[in-house]
């Protein structure tokens, strides 16, 4: 039940703080609903995301397996090791929900990703997987071809 | 008893006091009569001698009158022996002079033939002398002409070998010295240049970035992005 719990979560979910916040909000959400308490203050976001969900989700949580379900979900959150992709411009949701989607299609599975923003970049962008980091970035390529770029410049001073 | 003998002593001193005083006036007019009798003496035997000293002094003259008459008889027969004895001596003088002469004048003659023998040779020696002190010095010349030559060519030889170590080493040195700082320079160039380049990139990077940013759109970016994800599966950076 958790792996489809958790399946459902991850559809359309592509960041590691994307997912960590979702699963934050159900959960604050799902204590309110079954505990009766007050409900937590949500912005249009997360209550877009709360609708998209179906009634048949929210079914599945009652007030005995709330915290376990939680628990557990936290736990495989925590195994999680996300791809960091650091970029030269700023993004949003949209931006993220492109690349995630990219990413999914090239490698045909789910990577979660963290974005981070470095304009020293130029343009492109640079990876880090596994503790491993490689810019493909056009700083890279500049770097690369200084000597090239630097004689076609000295090319043009003569 | 010896009572009576201390009684006797002045007696006895004065008994010996008293022959001792008879004693010495004895003796006084002993003395007395002895120095008068010599006194007489004296005179009569003065008066002797006075009267032997003239007889003495006439004897004298008598004898001497009687010399002179002798001496001036002796005289005359001498003078006549003595011419005969002249005549002999000198003779014989003449005979010993001459024969003193005739000796003296072989042993001149031997002498100077000596001598002029040994002049000769002591004048043969001294031209051998010459000849060998000139044979010697033009040795002694030519070996320490031989000596500064042979000085004066090590000299030479060695100021050359000197001038050319000295020269080498000048060389060398400078040559290191211009090694040194032409490396220096290059360094520095290079540096500079590494600096200059650096620089140029870095501009040219910071210009790129001003002008992509606002040039570039997000589908541009977003291309980019999406060819370095298929970038990094082609060299299966991510599994």
């Amino acid at each position: 039940m958790n792996d489809q719990i958790f399946k459902i979560i991850l559809t359309n979910t592509y960041t590691l703080a994307q997912l960590k916040k979702r699963v934050r909000v159900l959960k604050d959400y799902l204590i309110s609903q079954l505990f009766n308490e007050s409900r937590p203050s949500l912005n249009e976001k997360d209550l877009a995301y709360l609708r998209s969900l179906e009634p048949s989700f929210y079914q599945q949580f009652n007030k005995d397996n709330l915290y376990p379900i939680f628990a557990d979900l936290e736990k495989r959150i925590s195994q999680f090791i996300p791809l960091y992709l650091y970029l030269p411009f700023e993004t949003d949701d949209q931006v993220t929900s492109q690349i995630g989607l990219f990413i999914q299609k090239t490698y045909g599975k789910l990577i979660l990703f963290d974005v981070k923003y470095d304009p020293a970049l130029i343009a492109g962008c640079s990876i880090s997987w596994q503790g491993i980091y490689r810019d493909y970035s056009l700083r890279k390529k500049i770097e690369d071809r200084k000597q090239e770029i630097l004689s076609i410049l000295k090319g043009f001073l003569k | 008893m010896p009572d009576l003998f201390y009684n006797f002593i002045p007696l006895i001193f004065g008994v010996l006091s008293l022959i001792i005083l008879i004693l010495y006036l004895k003796e006084y007019n002993l003395r007395k009569r002895s120095q008068n009798l010599s006194d007489q003496l004296l005179e009569q035997t003065q008066q002797k001698g006075y009267q032997i000293l003239h007889q003495a002094v006439k004897q004298a003259q008598d004898i001497l009158s009687t010399a002179e008459l002798e001496g001036i008889k002796i005289v005359a027969g001498s003078k006549i022996s003595a011419g005969k004895l002249d005549q002999q001596y000198e003779k014989k003088i003449t005979q010993s002079i001459q024969t003193s002469q005739d000796a003296l004048s072989q042993e001149t003659q031997s002498a100077r033939q000596t001598l002029q023998a040994q002049e000769a040779e002591f004048s043969k020696f001294l031209d051998d002398l010459k000849k060998r002190a000139s044979q010697m010095d033009s040795q002694t010349q030519q070996t320490a002409q031989q000596r500064i030559n042979q000085l004066f060519e090590q000299f030479e030889g060695r100021l050359s070998n000197f001038l050319v170590k000295t020269e080498s080493q000048t060389t060398q040195s400078i040559e290191l010295e211009l090694k040194s700082a032409r490396q220096l320079i290059d360094t520095y160039k290079n540096q500079q240049l590494a600096l200059i380049d650096e620089n140029i990139i870095a501009m040219m990077e910071q210009t790129l970035s001003i002008v992509l940013a606002k040039k570039l759109s997000l589908k541009d970016q977003l291309d980019l992005v999406y060819e370095a994800l298929e970038k990094a599966k082609v060299e299966k950076f991510i599994t």
